[in-house]
């Protein structure tokens, strides 16, 4: 088993085979070795850390991606997620963005893969204002950048 | 509060006795002292005050650059709000990652048909025009704008210009009846960015009654233009489906393209197969010939192929030589090339593909398809198909000898050059070394030959009733021995195309799809194998490993087709009959067989007191029901009965055949 501390001082007990999903704890276990020592996840919160276990749980025994993947070359880009997947990602906004984070920290390549999925499917196909009340963001552009916006919008325009 | 402001301000207009749209100096005043006080900063308030002795026009200019500062502060105020926006709290590796998913489009097809620029470009509103945070995450991920656009000069030029030196793909479709072309600044990314080049997709799409406009840019012209070195160029994929054709390679990649891996050029004329631009690093050659295109030499071909030892998918399509015809001796065959072929696919006339086979091994690695064109044939169509499927067991003849494990036929649409579907078609699929339900083994090999059905244009017929013919080639030159397997999907399967698969002693599984259960049935009763007076031995007895049926989509109100012609199958059945028409005969004769499961999926005119009767009459059989009543089931429950046999109801005569010709 393998011990993991959160970042609100939680102690965690994990199954070793569950957690080396995650190739942080994976290189960190194989460095360190056995240890009775807690592991600190100083970015990772209890909650957070609850779903991602969830996540290893549900993969546990499924072949591991291979390590030396570029972040920005996981997985394939298209919008499809497996239906468990879909299911798992289905919470609010800000546990979404905690879970990719937390996902990125621990280096999960194929929950990193799933969450920038779900986020993209959200964004696809809407317009910038859509998207903009969807997330909760002000529009801050300077009137220089409206101006190129505006032209960059005439020039994708199909001839 | 602007609430409360403004029926504050209309309350002081009121009691100073203000109309219409001029106030007086007081009134103005009074608006002012109370904007001040309520909704003013302190800045606002001091460069107010300071109107007296200044002239006008400096205390506006002062005004207009106050109200500069203080969009540019409410700005920087959204801007920080922003960072506090959940989403922002993901990095902007991440969030690039999140934009580049977004920009994806499918890969390896074309993605739309339509003119233009065909790169979707509906990923700039939701990336980059949404705050400044994220476009200067977008305008800083070179690879989100790697894959140029076209749509406009400026556009192509500012994508060039933000990819930076990521590689980058181009992409274009042009419709003939446009009357467009290519865009001209199209060349800018292929002259002068080719060093960075990973990827080119160029489509011409129309038809016939192209416009021969002088002016307009053809694919040809465009590749003229693929002169620079293209040390990282990947991808190549080239189609021209307007009839226009194009020559391939021209003058283009004189120096190569070293790292191409893909190679794929439709509606070509090659005019020059060494200076094809191949490699070792290519594992994709897809030609498919411009109609009148020049075939290459054997020699041609086999010296292009050697070039590419790393290939693994080969697909010719009307490219094969022709110069091949007197081969003498098949031991002749030239030196085997494409020892890690995986995929192979020929679609050419009966002829050339046997030329090739003569001519060629094919490795044993290979997974192989046949589609046999019949526009050279007078006639004689089936004839030049057994030498085919001779020289395929010779050519191939580690995978055919190694056995068959699984035989279906299909029948299907009939894809010819250029992408047209030109008539039915009936596919025979075999796999060797592995059976289809065993999923991909390592090793094992799958052969498709499709052959067409109908060919209007040249008038051939070749009756669904050749399978047996076909069928008793395959067992002649390919060791059908060890078929678990029999697959039937949309055909008609009379009883002869039965009597040779009752022979094959492993035959344990024999699945129907969408086809009628009549041959079966007769060949059934023609010899159970239980009899005991038979005095034949259990092996040689027919369907002797005969133990589970696959009835997917069948009537069971229909046992053969009622055809008005042998092409044109269709199925009509007796509205009077339910379906105990089949079911009853058909227990009648599984009785005698080692049958151990029956599944009926989706089919017609089977009902529950069917699965029923099934379950009480052949005790010890799985039968297995989706329980879906298909269609004109009878709705209400009623006797099963038990219909006579129809008296020789195989023969074609009886099944109404006006026999063409």
């Amino acid at each position: 088993m393998v011990l993991l501390l959160t970042s609100d001082n939680e102690m965690f007990s994990v199954a070793e085979d569950v957690i080396k999903r995650s190739a942080y704890i994976k290189n960190m276990l194989e460095d360190v070795g056995e240890s009775d020592l807690p592991i600190p996840l100083p970015n990772v919160e209890s909650n957070v850390l609850v779903k991602i276990l969830e996540y290893c749980e549900h993969y546990r025994g499924e072949p591991l991606p291979a390590s030396d993947v570029d972040p920005a070359e996981i997985g394939d880009r298209s919008l499809d997620i497996a239906d468990w997947d879909q299911k798992y990602m289905a919470v609010d906004q800000e546990m979404l963005f905690e879970i990719i984070l937390a996902a990125n920290y621990l280096d999960i390549k194929s929950l990193l893969d799933v969450g920038c999925k779900t986020v993209a499917k959200m964004m696809k196909g809407k317009s910038s204002e859509e998207i903009r009340t969807l997330f909760n963001i002000a529009n801050d552009f300077t009137p220089e950048e409206e101006a190129q916006i505006r032209k960059e919008n005439a020039w994708a325009e199909c001839r | 509060m602007f609430g409360n402001m403004f029926s504050s301000y209309k309350s002081i207009r009121a009691s100073s006795g203000a109309t219409g749209l001029s106030l007086s100096s007081k009134q103005t005043h009074d608006i002012l002292s109370y904007l001040s006080r309520n909704m003013w900063s302190n800045s606002t308030q001091r460069l107010l005050r300071a109107q007296d002795g200044i002239n006008t026009q400096t205390h506006r200019t002062r005004l207009e650059e106050r109200l500069l500062e203080l969009e540019a502060e409410a700005r920087a105020i959204k801007y920080y709000q922003n960072t506090l926006a959940p989403i922002n709290c993901l990095p902007p590796e991440i969030i690039s990652i999140i934009f580049l998913i977004v920009a994806e489009r499918a890969p390896n097809r074309f993605p739309s048909y339509r003119q233009g620029p065909s790169v979707d470009m509906s990923w700039l509103p939701c990336t980059t025009q949404v705050c400044r945070r994220w476009r200067e995450i977008a305008l800083s991920c070179p690879a989100l704008w790697s894959h140029i656009s076209f749509a406009t000069p400026e556009l192509t030029q500012l994508m060039l210009l933000r990819s930076k030196n990521t590689p980058i793909s181009v992409t274009f479709v042009a419709l003939s009846w446009g009357g467009k072309g290519y865009p001209r600044h199209i060349f800018d990314a292929l002259s002068w960015q080719s060093h960075r080049l990973k990827s080119i997709e160029l489509l011409n799409r129309g038809n016939a009654t192209f416009d021969y406009d002088t002016e307009t840019i053809y694919l040809d012209d465009v590749l003229s233009n693929c002169s620079g070195p293209m040390p990282i160029l990947e991808s190549l994929r080239l189609s021209d489906q307007q009839g226009r054709g194009f020559k391939f390679p021209g003058r283009s990649f004189p120096d190569g393209t070293p790292a191409l891996k893909y190679l794929e050029a439709h509606g070509c004329e090659i005019s020059s197969w060494q200076a094809l631009p191949l490699g070792t690093s290519l594992t994709t050659l897809h030609l498919e010939a411009h109609p009148g295109a020049v075939r290459p030499s054997i020699a041609e071909l086999h010296s292009c192929l050697d070039r590419v030892p790393s290939l693994l998918s080969l697909h010719l399509t009307s490219f094969l030589p022709v110069d091949f015809q007197d081969n003498p001796r098949l031991s002749d065959r030239l030196p085997q090339v494409l020892p890690h072929l995986e995929e192979m696919r020929l679609v050419d006339y009966v002829r050339p593909i046997s030329n090739l086979l003569r001519a060629f091994y094919i490795p044993p690695s290979t997974s192989l398809e046949i589609v046999c064109d019949s526009e050279d044939v007078d006639g004689d169509f089936l004839g030049p198909i057994e030498d085919l499927i001779r020289l395929l067991s010779s050519a191939w003849d580690r995978v055919v000898q190694s056995g068959c494990r699984s035989i279906g036929i299909h029948q299907g649409g009939f894809e010819r050059r250029m992408g047209y579907l030109y008539s039915q078609s009936v596919s025979y699929d075999m796999c060797f070394n592995h059976h289809h339900d065993e999923g991909r083994v390592q090793g094992g090999q799958d052969l498709r030959i499709k052959f067409p059905l109908v060919d209007h244009s040249q008038g051939l017929i070749l009756y669904s009733d050749s399978i047996d013919t076909v069928l008793s080639w395959f067992m002649r030159w390919f060791d059908l021995s060890p078929v678990r397997s029999f697959t039937g999907d949309g055909i008609v399967l009379w009883h002869t195309t039965w009597n040779i698969l009752r022979d094959l002693a492993q035959l344990a599984e024999v699945h129907l799809k969408s086809t009628p259960i009549g041959g079966l049935l007769k060949v059934l009763a023609d010899q159970p194998p239980s009899d005991s007076d038979s005095g034949v031995s259990q092996e040689s007895r027919s369907f002797a490993g005969f133990t589970s049926l696959y009835l997917e989509g069948v009537d069971f109100r229909i046992r053969n087709p009622v055809t008005t012609n042998r092409c044109d199958s269709f199925y009509v059945g007796d509205r009077s009959r339910d379906g105990a028409f089949v079911v009853t005969p058909l227990v009648d004769r599984l009785r005698h067989y080692p049958v151990a499961k029956i599944s009926i999926e989706r089919c017609y005119n089977f009902e529950r007191k069917h699965w029923a009767m099934m379950q009480e009459q052949l005790p010890g059989v799985d039968v297995i029901w989706d329980g879906h009543e298909h269609s004109f089931a009878s709705k209400e429950p009623e006797e099963v009965s038990v219909e006579e046999d129809e008296s020789e109801p195989w023969s074609d005569s009886d099944e109404g055949f006006n026999t063409l010709g």
